[in-house]
């Protein structure tokens, strides 16, 4: 699954490492889903979605095979 | 459950570790059944529960290297690739199981064999146990 973690991180300037602190995953899951070699939970994504104020569907990309 | 409790069951469980290891080379050089494996086990218990005190009071002496801790062992792609990792193990282990049953048998060592044969019964049998469990809970 594609997502928009790394524009979005860029946007706002900051870390993988203080991306990976304030949803609580370590600094390779940040790296990994980036990569799109992870897909995460839905936990996860909404942690993510809520830290840069957007909605799922807004950070993540979603395309049937 | 809380993580500081976690490891403070942690913490208990090496100390129990610890003092079975103790109690296991006592066993081995004050009885007459003198046991080389005994002693060696209990060594490595004792080792291991120590080893674990002290990474007990390591991680807990800073709330930071407490949250580190906590993040290494929650993160969700690291307990999916443990888990993937502890999936794949089983299977190879069933398998070479297996494949030393034949040997064995194939060397007339028929007792060992057995005992092998129940341990992979006895395997698949917490497997399904397992699963179902599982599957009821979810």
């Amino acid at each position: 699954m594609n997502n928009k973690i790394k524009d979005l991180r860029k946007e706002i300037s900051i870390t993988q490492d203080e991306l990976a602190n304030a949803v609580d995953v370590t600094r390779q899951t940040i790296i990994s889903l980036e990569n799109g070699k992870y897909n995460a939970s839905l936990q996860l994504a909404y942690k993510i979605s809520k830290y840069f104020g957007k909605t799922i569907e807004e950070v993540f990309i979603f395309e049937e095979e | 459950m809380d993580f500081e409790k976690k490891l403070k069951i942690r913490l208990c469980t090496s100390i129990i570790c610890a003092v079975l290891g103790a109690i296991m080379i006592a066993a081995a050089i004050f009885t007459e059944y003198e046991n080389n494996a005994l002693s060696s086990f209990g060594t490595g218990m004792i080792v291991f529960g120590i080893a674990n005190v002290k990474k007990y009071f390591y991680i807990t002496s800073s709330n930071e290297r407490l949250k580190k801790q906590q993040i290494m062992e929650t993160d969700e792609r690291n307990v999916a690739i443990a888990n993937k990792a502890k999936s794949i193990t089983f299977t190879i282990s069933i398998i070479l199981a297996y494949v030393t049953v034949v040997v064995l048998s194939i060397l007339n060592m028929h007792t060992a064999a057995e005992c092998i044969t129940y341990s992979i019964l006895a395997l698949i049998a917490i497997y399904l146990v397992t699963y179902y469990a599982i599957r009821r809970k979810s």
